[in-house]
Protein backbone atom coordinates (compact mmCIF):
# COMPACT_ATOMS: atom_id res chain seq x y z
CA UNK A 1 0.00 0.00 0.00
CA UNK A 2 2.50 2.26 1.14
CA UNK A 3 4.52 1.48 -2.06
CA UNK A 4 1.28 2.26 -4.11
CA UNK A 5 1.01 5.87 -2.65
CA UNK A 6 4.68 6.86 -3.32
CA UNK A 7 4.24 5.18 -6.95
CA UNK A 8 1.61 7.73 -7.33
CA UNK A 9 3.17 10.76 -5.67
CA UNK A 10 6.44 9.99 -8.12
CA UNK A 11 4.22 9.64 -11.19
CA UNK A 12 2.04 13.21 -10.13
CA UNK A 13 5.18 15.08 -9.34
CA UNK A 14 6.64 14.04 -12.95
CA UNK A 15 3.58 14.83 -14.87
CA UNK A 16 1.86 17.22 -12.95
CA UNK A 17 4.35 19.59 -11.54
CA UNK A 18 4.43 23.02 -12.56
CA UNK A 19 6.38 23.34 -15.53
CA UNK A 20 8.44 26.41 -17.06
CA UNK A 21 7.15 28.16 -20.28
CA UNK A 22 9.82 29.79 -21.75
CA UNK A 23 11.20 26.80 -23.06
CA UNK A 24 8.04 26.09 -24.56
CA UNK A 25 8.49 29.53 -26.45
CA UNK A 26 11.65 29.34 -27.44
CA UNK A 27 10.87 25.80 -28.72
CA UNK A 28 8.05 27.23 -31.10
CA UNK A 29 10.22 30.07 -32.25
CA UNK A 30 12.96 27.55 -33.57
CA UNK A 31 10.51 24.78 -34.95
CA UNK A 32 8.42 27.05 -36.64
CA UNK A 33 10.89 28.92 -38.43
CA UNK A 34 12.07 25.83 -39.43
CA UNK A 35 9.55 24.25 -40.60
CA UNK A 36 8.67 27.10 -42.51
CA UNK A 37 11.27 27.07 -44.53
CA UNK A 38 11.64 23.19 -44.55
CA UNK A 39 8.04 23.40 -46.08
CA UNK A 40 8.27 26.32 -48.53
CA UNK A 41 10.81 24.09 -50.35
CA UNK A 42 8.50 21.27 -50.35
CA UNK A 43 5.30 23.68 -51.36
CA UNK A 44 7.75 24.71 -54.75
CA UNK A 45 7.94 21.00 -55.46
CA UNK A 46 4.06 21.25 -55.69
CA UNK A 47 3.39 19.71 -58.94
CA UNK A 48 5.70 16.71 -58.37
CA UNK A 49 5.01 15.73 -54.87
CA UNK A 50 0.89 16.73 -54.34
CA UNK A 51 -0.58 16.95 -58.24
CA UNK A 52 -2.28 14.78 -60.08
CA UNK A 53 0.28 14.65 -62.86
CA UNK A 54 3.24 13.94 -59.83
CA UNK A 55 4.05 10.72 -58.75
CA UNK A 56 1.23 9.29 -57.08
CA UNK A 57 -2.06 10.64 -57.97
CA UNK A 58 -5.20 10.37 -55.48
CA UNK A 59 -6.51 7.11 -56.83
CA UNK A 60 -3.32 5.69 -56.58
CA UNK A 61 -2.67 6.64 -53.28
CA UNK A 62 -5.60 5.08 -52.17
CA UNK A 63 -4.62 1.36 -53.33
CA UNK A 64 -1.36 1.75 -52.68
CA UNK A 65 -2.46 2.67 -48.49
CA UNK A 66 -3.24 -0.68 -46.89
CA UNK A 67 -6.11 -0.45 -45.27
CA UNK A 68 -4.40 -0.99 -41.48
CA UNK A 69 -2.54 2.12 -42.20
CA UNK A 70 -5.53 4.48 -43.50
CA UNK A 71 -6.02 7.54 -41.55
CA UNK A 72 -9.32 6.69 -39.46
CA UNK A 73 -12.67 8.66 -40.41
CA UNK A 74 -11.61 8.20 -44.70
CA UNK A 75 -9.85 11.76 -43.48
CA UNK A 76 -7.59 11.25 -46.58
CA UNK A 77 -10.57 11.89 -48.75
CA UNK A 78 -9.87 15.58 -47.37
CA UNK A 79 -7.26 15.67 -49.83
CA UNK A 80 -9.00 14.53 -53.21
CA UNK A 81 -9.08 17.80 -54.60
CA UNK A 82 -5.64 19.39 -55.88
CA UNK A 83 -6.57 22.93 -55.11
CA UNK A 84 -7.45 21.80 -51.40
CA UNK A 85 -4.04 20.67 -50.91
CA UNK A 86 -2.52 23.71 -53.00
CA UNK A 87 -5.06 25.55 -49.97
CA UNK A 88 -3.54 23.58 -46.87
CA UNK A 89 -0.12 24.09 -47.92
CA UNK A 90 -0.20 27.81 -48.16
CA UNK A 91 -2.48 27.63 -45.06
CA UNK A 92 0.24 25.54 -43.29
CA UNK A 93 3.01 27.80 -44.45
CA UNK A 94 1.13 30.62 -42.79
CA UNK A 95 0.28 29.19 -39.63
CA UNK A 96 3.95 28.14 -39.09
CA UNK A 97 4.27 32.03 -39.75
CA UNK A 98 1.94 33.40 -37.37
CA UNK A 99 3.39 30.07 -34.96
CA UNK A 100 7.10 31.72 -35.27
CA UNK A 101 5.63 35.07 -34.12
CA UNK A 102 3.60 34.09 -31.05
CA UNK A 103 0.20 34.96 -33.26
CA UNK A 104 -1.01 31.69 -33.77
CA UNK A 105 -3.53 30.62 -30.92
CA UNK A 106 -2.55 28.03 -28.34
CA UNK A 107 -5.95 26.11 -29.04
CA UNK A 108 -5.64 26.05 -32.52
CA UNK A 109 -2.25 24.73 -32.56
CA UNK A 110 -3.59 20.86 -33.13
CA UNK A 111 -4.82 22.01 -36.62
CA UNK A 112 -1.09 22.82 -37.48
CA UNK A 113 -0.70 19.33 -36.30
CA UNK A 114 -3.49 17.87 -38.28
CA UNK A 115 -2.59 19.64 -41.53
CA UNK A 116 1.07 18.59 -41.44
CA UNK A 117 -0.50 14.95 -41.15
CA UNK A 118 -2.71 14.90 -43.85
CA UNK A 119 -0.32 15.96 -46.24
CA UNK A 120 2.34 13.53 -45.20
CA UNK A 121 -0.23 10.94 -45.53
CA UNK A 122 -0.98 12.46 -49.20
CA UNK A 123 2.48 11.52 -50.84
CA UNK A 124 4.02 9.11 -47.92
CA UNK A 125 6.63 8.21 -50.39
CA UNK A 126 8.56 11.47 -50.03
CA UNK A 127 8.42 11.66 -46.73
CA UNK A 128 11.75 11.18 -44.66
CA UNK A 129 13.65 11.65 -40.98
CA UNK A 130 12.42 15.31 -40.28
CA UNK A 131 8.88 14.73 -41.26
CA UNK A 132 8.76 12.55 -38.90
CA UNK A 133 9.93 14.29 -36.14
CA UNK A 134 8.02 17.16 -37.32
CA UNK A 135 4.75 15.66 -37.08
CA UNK A 136 5.80 14.59 -32.93
CA UNK A 137 6.99 17.87 -32.30
CA UNK A 138 3.82 19.60 -33.57
CA UNK A 139 1.57 16.94 -32.15
CA UNK A 140 2.96 18.07 -28.55
CA UNK A 141 3.26 21.62 -29.14
CA UNK A 142 -0.45 21.78 -29.23
CA UNK A 143 -0.56 20.26 -26.10
CA UNK A 144 1.83 23.36 -24.23
CA UNK A 145 1.42 26.76 -23.93
CA UNK A 146 4.11 27.99 -26.72
CA UNK A 147 2.89 31.63 -26.51
CA UNK A 148 3.06 33.01 -22.87
CA UNK A 149 6.45 34.78 -23.83
CA UNK A 150 8.60 35.63 -26.40
CA UNK A 151 6.65 36.88 -28.98
CA UNK A 152 5.73 39.91 -31.17
CA UNK A 153 3.06 42.54 -30.52
CA UNK A 154 0.17 41.86 -32.12
CA UNK A 155 -0.96 45.46 -34.26
CA UNK A 156 -4.55 45.92 -34.08
CA UNK A 157 -5.07 44.38 -31.10
CA UNK A 158 -5.49 46.47 -27.50
CA UNK A 159 -6.96 43.56 -25.45
CA UNK A 160 -4.16 41.09 -26.44
CA UNK A 161 -1.68 40.69 -23.31
CA UNK A 162 1.25 42.40 -22.87
CA UNK A 163 4.57 42.73 -21.49
CA UNK A 164 5.22 38.89 -20.65
CA UNK A 165 8.34 38.83 -19.00
CA UNK A 166 10.75 35.81 -19.21
CA UNK A 167 9.76 33.57 -16.01
CA UNK A 168 12.60 33.23 -14.06
CA UNK A 169 12.81 29.78 -13.65
CA UNK A 170 12.71 29.08 -9.88
CA UNK A 171 9.13 31.09 -9.88
CA UNK A 172 7.73 28.92 -12.73
CA UNK A 173 8.63 25.75 -11.98
CA UNK A 174 7.57 24.67 -8.12
CA UNK A 175 8.02 21.01 -7.81
CA UNK A 176 4.51 19.92 -6.02
CA UNK A 177 1.82 21.77 -8.11
CA UNK A 178 -0.92 22.55 -5.59
CA UNK A 179 -4.25 20.00 -6.61
CA UNK A 180 -6.10 23.16 -8.16
CA UNK A 181 -3.49 23.03 -11.14
CA UNK A 182 -5.88 24.33 -14.25
CA UNK A 183 -6.30 22.84 -17.28
CA UNK A 184 -4.31 24.87 -19.40
CA UNK A 185 -0.92 24.01 -16.89
CA UNK A 186 -1.76 20.69 -16.86
CA UNK A 187 -1.79 20.58 -20.35
CA UNK A 188 1.26 22.65 -20.82
CA UNK A 189 3.37 20.10 -17.67
CA UNK A 190 1.98 16.68 -20.02
CA UNK A 191 3.13 18.09 -22.92
CA UNK A 192 6.35 18.83 -21.86
CA UNK A 193 6.93 15.51 -20.54
CA UNK A 194 5.68 14.05 -23.21
CA UNK A 195 8.47 15.99 -25.32
CA UNK A 196 11.11 14.40 -23.38
CA UNK A 197 10.20 11.19 -22.82
CA UNK A 198 9.30 10.72 -27.23
CA UNK A 199 13.04 11.91 -27.37
CA UNK A 200 14.14 9.16 -24.83
CA UNK A 201 12.15 7.12 -27.32
CA UNK A 202 13.26 7.78 -30.44
CA UNK A 203 16.60 7.65 -29.64
CA UNK A 204 16.30 4.48 -27.54
CA UNK A 205 14.82 2.46 -30.36
CA UNK A 206 17.42 3.93 -32.98
CA UNK A 207 20.05 2.81 -31.07
CA UNK A 208 18.37 -0.79 -30.27
CA UNK A 209 17.43 -1.32 -33.97
CA UNK A 210 21.21 -0.55 -34.43
CA UNK A 211 22.18 -3.74 -32.46
CA UNK A 212 20.55 -6.13 -35.05
CA UNK A 213 23.22 -4.46 -37.30
CA UNK A 214 26.58 -5.96 -38.32
CA UNK A 215 28.48 -2.88 -38.91
CA UNK A 216 27.50 -1.37 -35.70
CA UNK A 217 28.88 -4.32 -34.01
CA UNK A 218 32.07 -4.38 -36.12
CA UNK A 219 32.70 -0.73 -35.23
CA UNK A 220 32.98 0.61 -38.92
CA UNK A 221 28.99 1.53 -39.51
CA UNK A 222 29.72 5.00 -39.39
CA UNK A 223 32.37 4.50 -42.49
CA UNK A 224 29.61 3.54 -44.01
CA UNK A 225 27.65 5.77 -43.33
CA UNK A 226 30.06 8.49 -44.56
CA UNK A 227 30.37 6.61 -48.05
CA UNK A 228 26.83 7.09 -49.05
CA UNK A 229 27.39 8.74 -52.16
CA UNK A 230 24.37 10.72 -52.28
CA UNK A 231 23.70 11.69 -48.97
CA UNK A 232 27.57 12.36 -47.84
CA UNK A 233 28.77 16.28 -49.41
CA UNK A 234 32.40 15.93 -48.10
CA UNK A 235 34.86 13.25 -48.68
CA UNK A 236 36.32 12.11 -45.45
CA UNK A 237 38.58 9.38 -47.32
CA UNK A 238 41.41 10.29 -44.93
CA UNK A 239 39.78 8.46 -42.40
CA UNK A 240 41.61 5.88 -43.44
CA UNK A 241 44.79 6.57 -42.11
CA UNK A 242 43.06 7.15 -38.65
CA UNK A 243 40.64 4.02 -38.39
CA UNK A 244 40.53 4.54 -34.67
CA UNK A 245 38.37 7.68 -35.27
CA UNK A 246 35.74 5.53 -37.23
CA UNK A 247 35.28 3.04 -34.47
CA UNK A 248 35.35 5.09 -31.25
CA UNK A 249 32.47 7.43 -33.63
CA UNK A 250 30.35 4.12 -33.96
CA UNK A 251 30.66 2.55 -30.46
CA UNK A 252 30.16 5.79 -28.76
CA UNK A 253 27.23 6.67 -30.91
CA UNK A 254 25.16 2.88 -30.43
CA UNK A 255 26.11 3.41 -26.39
CA UNK A 256 25.29 7.15 -26.13
CA UNK A 257 21.38 6.26 -28.35
CA UNK A 258 21.05 2.84 -26.22
CA UNK A 259 21.46 4.59 -22.85
CA UNK A 260 20.03 7.82 -23.35
CA UNK A 261 17.03 7.47 -22.07
CA UNK A 262 18.52 6.79 -19.04
CA UNK A 263 21.50 8.90 -18.29
CA UNK A 264 19.19 11.79 -19.45
CA UNK A 265 17.37 12.26 -16.04
CA UNK A 266 20.68 12.39 -14.26
CA UNK A 267 20.70 16.16 -13.84
CA UNK A 268 24.95 15.82 -13.17
CA UNK A 269 25.49 14.30 -16.60
CA UNK A 270 22.86 16.01 -18.37
CA UNK A 271 25.42 18.60 -19.85
CA UNK A 272 27.63 16.45 -21.37
CA UNK A 273 25.19 14.03 -22.85
CA UNK A 274 23.21 17.01 -24.63
CA UNK A 275 26.54 18.44 -26.02
CA UNK A 276 27.43 14.68 -27.43
CA UNK A 277 23.93 14.99 -28.87
CA UNK A 278 24.91 18.57 -30.37
CA UNK A 279 28.09 17.54 -31.99
CA UNK A 280 26.65 14.31 -33.05
CA UNK A 281 23.40 16.08 -34.96
CA UNK A 282 26.08 18.77 -36.09
CA UNK A 283 28.16 16.57 -37.63
CA UNK A 284 25.32 14.57 -39.40
CA UNK A 285 24.09 18.33 -40.36
CA UNK A 286 27.71 19.12 -41.59
CA UNK A 287 28.88 15.72 -43.67
CA UNK A 288 25.35 14.28 -44.29
CA UNK A 289 23.42 17.24 -45.76
CA UNK A 290 19.73 16.35 -44.21
CA UNK A 291 20.32 19.92 -41.56
CA UNK A 292 16.45 19.90 -40.52
CA UNK A 293 16.70 16.18 -39.17
CA UNK A 294 19.81 17.79 -36.81
CA UNK A 295 18.11 20.92 -36.15
CA UNK A 296 14.50 19.55 -35.00
CA UNK A 297 16.26 17.09 -32.83
CA UNK A 298 18.51 19.21 -31.16
CA UNK A 299 15.48 22.16 -31.27
CA UNK A 300 13.78 19.28 -28.51
CA UNK A 301 17.00 19.72 -26.36
CA UNK A 302 15.23 23.03 -25.05
CA UNK A 303 13.17 20.69 -22.57
CA UNK A 304 15.81 19.32 -20.57
CA UNK A 305 17.53 22.60 -20.37
CA UNK A 306 17.14 24.42 -16.77
CA UNK A 307 14.89 27.30 -17.36
CA UNK A 308 17.33 29.64 -15.21
CA UNK A 309 20.18 29.11 -17.43
CA UNK A 310 17.84 28.94 -20.75
CA UNK A 311 16.21 32.69 -19.26
CA UNK A 312 20.18 33.76 -18.39
CA UNK A 313 21.32 32.61 -21.91
CA UNK A 314 17.94 34.82 -23.25
CA UNK A 315 18.74 37.70 -20.93
CA UNK A 316 22.13 37.86 -22.25
CA UNK A 317 21.73 37.81 -26.00
CA UNK A 318 18.69 40.97 -25.51
CA UNK A 319 20.76 42.91 -23.42
CA UNK A 320 23.44 42.25 -26.23
CA UNK A 321 21.44 43.79 -29.08
CA UNK A 322 20.28 46.60 -26.34
CA UNK A 323 16.64 45.25 -25.97
CA UNK A 324 14.91 44.53 -22.74
CA UNK A 325 13.85 40.93 -22.39
CA UNK A 326 10.17 41.93 -22.13
CA UNK A 327 10.09 40.72 -25.92
CA UNK A 328 7.18 41.02 -25.71
CA UNK A 329 6.04 44.35 -24.47
CA UNK B 1 -6.34 11.99 -7.11
CA UNK B 2 -8.53 14.14 -9.04
CA UNK B 3 -10.92 13.62 -11.26
CA UNK B 4 -9.03 15.67 -13.68
CA UNK B 5 -5.51 13.81 -13.29
CA UNK B 6 -6.96 10.63 -13.07
CA UNK B 7 -8.33 10.87 -16.50
CA UNK B 8 -5.07 12.62 -17.80
CA UNK B 9 -3.47 9.93 -15.85
CA UNK B 10 -5.06 7.29 -17.86
CA UNK B 11 -4.45 8.93 -21.09
CA UNK B 12 -0.97 9.13 -20.45
CA UNK B 13 -0.61 5.69 -19.50
CA UNK B 14 -1.85 4.48 -22.16
CA UNK B 15 -0.25 7.23 -25.30
CA UNK B 16 2.72 6.13 -23.56
CA UNK B 17 1.97 2.50 -24.04
CA UNK B 18 1.77 2.96 -27.68
CA UNK B 19 4.13 5.37 -28.68
CA UNK B 20 7.05 2.33 -26.70
CA UNK B 21 4.84 -0.70 -28.20
CA UNK B 22 4.46 0.94 -32.30
CA UNK B 23 7.96 1.57 -33.00
CA UNK B 24 8.75 -2.31 -32.49
CA UNK B 25 7.12 -4.22 -35.50
CA UNK B 26 7.78 -7.82 -33.94
CA UNK B 27 6.07 -7.05 -30.84
CA UNK B 28 3.19 -9.69 -30.27
CA UNK B 29 0.94 -6.38 -28.63
CA UNK B 30 1.38 -5.04 -31.94
CA UNK B 31 -0.82 -7.74 -33.24
CA UNK B 32 -3.02 -8.32 -30.42
CA UNK B 33 -4.35 -4.63 -29.70
CA UNK B 34 -3.96 -3.27 -33.44
CA UNK B 35 -7.83 -2.76 -33.75
CA UNK B 36 -7.00 0.24 -31.25
CA UNK B 37 -3.42 0.97 -31.77
CA UNK B 38 -3.26 1.32 -35.18
CA UNK B 39 -6.57 3.95 -35.19
CA UNK B 40 -4.97 5.92 -32.71
CA UNK B 41 -1.33 5.76 -34.39
CA UNK B 42 -2.74 6.55 -37.94
CA UNK B 43 -4.76 9.51 -36.92
CA UNK B 44 -1.80 11.02 -34.92
CA UNK B 45 0.79 10.12 -37.20
CA UNK B 46 2.99 8.11 -34.92
CA UNK B 47 3.59 4.75 -36.55
CA UNK B 48 7.48 5.02 -37.13
CA UNK B 49 9.99 2.74 -36.52
CA UNK B 50 12.82 5.39 -35.33
CA UNK B 51 15.24 3.03 -37.06
CA UNK B 52 17.79 5.76 -38.32
CA UNK B 53 20.60 4.26 -40.04
CA UNK B 54 19.75 1.12 -38.76
CA UNK B 55 20.16 -2.03 -38.45
CA UNK B 56 22.88 -0.93 -41.07
CA UNK B 57 23.61 2.37 -42.56
CA UNK B 58 22.30 1.81 -46.26
CA UNK B 59 23.70 1.67 -49.24
CA UNK B 60 23.03 4.70 -52.36
CA UNK B 61 20.45 3.26 -54.20
CA UNK B 62 19.14 4.92 -57.34
CA UNK B 63 16.83 3.92 -60.83
CA UNK B 64 19.03 4.15 -63.93
CA UNK B 65 16.14 5.06 -66.70
CA UNK B 66 16.57 4.53 -70.84
CA UNK B 67 14.04 6.12 -72.87
CA UNK B 68 13.30 4.08 -76.51
CA UNK B 69 11.03 4.33 -79.29
CA UNK B 70 10.80 1.83 -81.51
CA UNK B 71 13.67 0.04 -80.00
CA UNK B 72 16.50 2.14 -80.39
CA UNK B 73 17.10 4.78 -77.18
CA UNK B 74 16.69 7.93 -77.04
CA UNK B 75 17.11 9.72 -73.69
CA UNK B 76 19.10 7.96 -70.55
CA UNK B 77 19.11 9.47 -67.27
CA UNK B 78 19.35 8.11 -63.32
CA UNK B 79 17.20 9.11 -60.75
CA UNK B 80 17.90 11.01 -58.21
CA UNK B 81 20.50 13.11 -60.67
CA UNK B 82 24.38 13.97 -59.45
CA UNK B 83 23.95 15.71 -56.12
CA UNK B 84 22.75 19.47 -55.89
CA UNK B 85 24.57 21.85 -53.62
CA UNK B 86 24.47 21.21 -50.21
CA UNK B 87 21.42 23.71 -49.41
CA UNK B 88 19.58 22.30 -52.35
CA UNK B 89 19.09 19.34 -51.35
CA UNK B 90 15.72 19.23 -49.64
CA UNK B 91 13.91 18.20 -52.70
CA UNK B 92 17.22 15.79 -53.48
CA UNK B 93 16.47 13.99 -50.20
CA UNK B 94 13.06 13.52 -50.84
CA UNK B 95 13.83 12.27 -54.32
CA UNK B 96 16.12 9.52 -52.65
CA UNK B 97 12.85 8.58 -50.12
CA UNK B 98 11.17 8.10 -53.59
CA UNK B 99 13.55 5.55 -54.57
CA UNK B 100 13.69 4.02 -51.70
CA UNK B 101 10.24 3.64 -50.89
CA UNK B 102 9.14 2.62 -54.49
CA UNK B 103 11.68 -0.29 -54.39
CA UNK B 104 9.84 -1.53 -51.43
CA UNK B 105 6.65 -1.69 -52.84
CA UNK B 106 7.23 -3.68 -56.30
CA UNK B 107 3.77 -3.20 -57.18
CA UNK B 108 3.62 0.60 -57.73
CA UNK B 109 7.05 0.38 -59.01
CA UNK B 110 5.41 0.45 -62.68
CA UNK B 111 2.78 3.51 -62.15
CA UNK B 112 5.34 5.55 -60.53
CA UNK B 113 8.40 5.27 -62.98
CA UNK B 114 6.01 5.50 -65.73
CA UNK B 115 5.13 8.93 -64.36
CA UNK B 116 8.43 10.07 -63.96
CA UNK B 117 10.03 9.18 -66.58
CA UNK B 118 7.78 9.10 -69.56
CA UNK B 119 6.88 12.86 -69.99
CA UNK B 120 10.67 13.59 -69.93
CA UNK B 121 10.59 12.63 -73.51
CA UNK B 122 7.08 12.70 -75.45
CA UNK B 123 8.23 10.82 -78.35
CA UNK B 124 9.36 7.99 -75.91
CA UNK B 125 7.28 4.83 -76.12
CA UNK B 126 8.61 2.80 -73.67
CA UNK B 127 10.90 3.09 -70.51
CA UNK B 128 13.47 0.78 -69.40
CA UNK B 129 14.31 1.09 -65.92
CA UNK B 130 16.73 -0.22 -63.69
CA UNK B 131 17.48 -0.30 -59.73
CA UNK B 132 21.23 0.07 -59.12
CA UNK B 133 22.70 -0.49 -55.62
CA UNK B 134 26.22 1.32 -55.00
CA UNK B 135 29.31 -0.37 -53.97
CA UNK B 136 30.23 0.88 -50.28
CA UNK B 137 33.83 2.31 -50.88
CA UNK B 138 36.23 0.43 -48.79
CA UNK B 139 40.55 1.25 -47.69
CA UNK B 140 41.14 -0.21 -50.97
CA UNK B 141 39.36 2.40 -53.11
CA UNK B 142 40.48 5.17 -51.13
CA UNK B 143 43.99 3.39 -51.38
CA UNK B 144 43.72 3.87 -55.20
CA UNK B 145 42.87 7.59 -55.01
CA UNK B 146 38.70 7.59 -54.84
CA UNK B 147 36.70 9.47 -52.36
CA UNK B 148 34.75 7.89 -49.79
CA UNK B 149 31.69 9.55 -51.01
CA UNK B 150 32.03 8.95 -54.35
CA UNK B 151 29.85 6.74 -56.15
CA UNK B 152 31.95 4.25 -58.36
CA UNK B 153 30.81 0.32 -58.84
CA UNK B 154 27.44 -0.63 -58.28
CA UNK B 155 25.13 -3.96 -58.68
CA UNK B 156 22.12 -3.35 -61.54
CA UNK B 157 18.96 -5.79 -60.47
CA UNK B 158 15.20 -5.58 -61.52
CA UNK B 159 15.63 -4.60 -64.94
CA UNK B 160 12.16 -3.12 -66.39
CA UNK B 161 10.19 -2.66 -69.32
CA UNK B 162 7.67 -0.05 -69.11
CA UNK B 163 5.07 0.97 -72.12
CA UNK B 164 4.74 4.81 -71.91
CA UNK B 165 0.73 4.93 -72.32
CA UNK B 166 -0.70 8.40 -72.99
Amino acid sequence: MRTLKLGIEVWNRFWFSKQDKLQASVFRIVVAAGLFFFYLDRYIRFDFIFSEKGTLPFEALKKLTPPAYEMPFGMINLMSSETVVRGMNLGYLAALLLLCVGWWPRALTFFIFAIHNLLINRNPMIQYGPDMIAGVWLLYLSLIDHSSTLRLPMPFCKNCRKGHELERGAQAASPAAPDSMGFSDLAHSVGVRLFQIQLCIIYGYSGIEKLRGVTWWRGDAIWNALAHGQMVTVNLGFLRYMSWVVIVATYSTLAWEIYFPAIIWNKKLRPWVLAFGVSLHLGIAITMAIPYFSYLMVASYVFFLEPETLSRFIEQRTQFFGRSPELNA
Amino acid sequence: MSLGRSIASLLIAFHLAVIVVIPNASSHWQGQFAAILFPYTNFFGLHNKWAFFSPDPSAALSVEYELRREGKTIQRGEFPESQPSYWHRGFYNRRISTVRFVEQYPAIKEDVYRRLFCPLNLEADTVVVSSKTYKINGFEEIDHGKSLNSMGEYVISDVKNILCVR
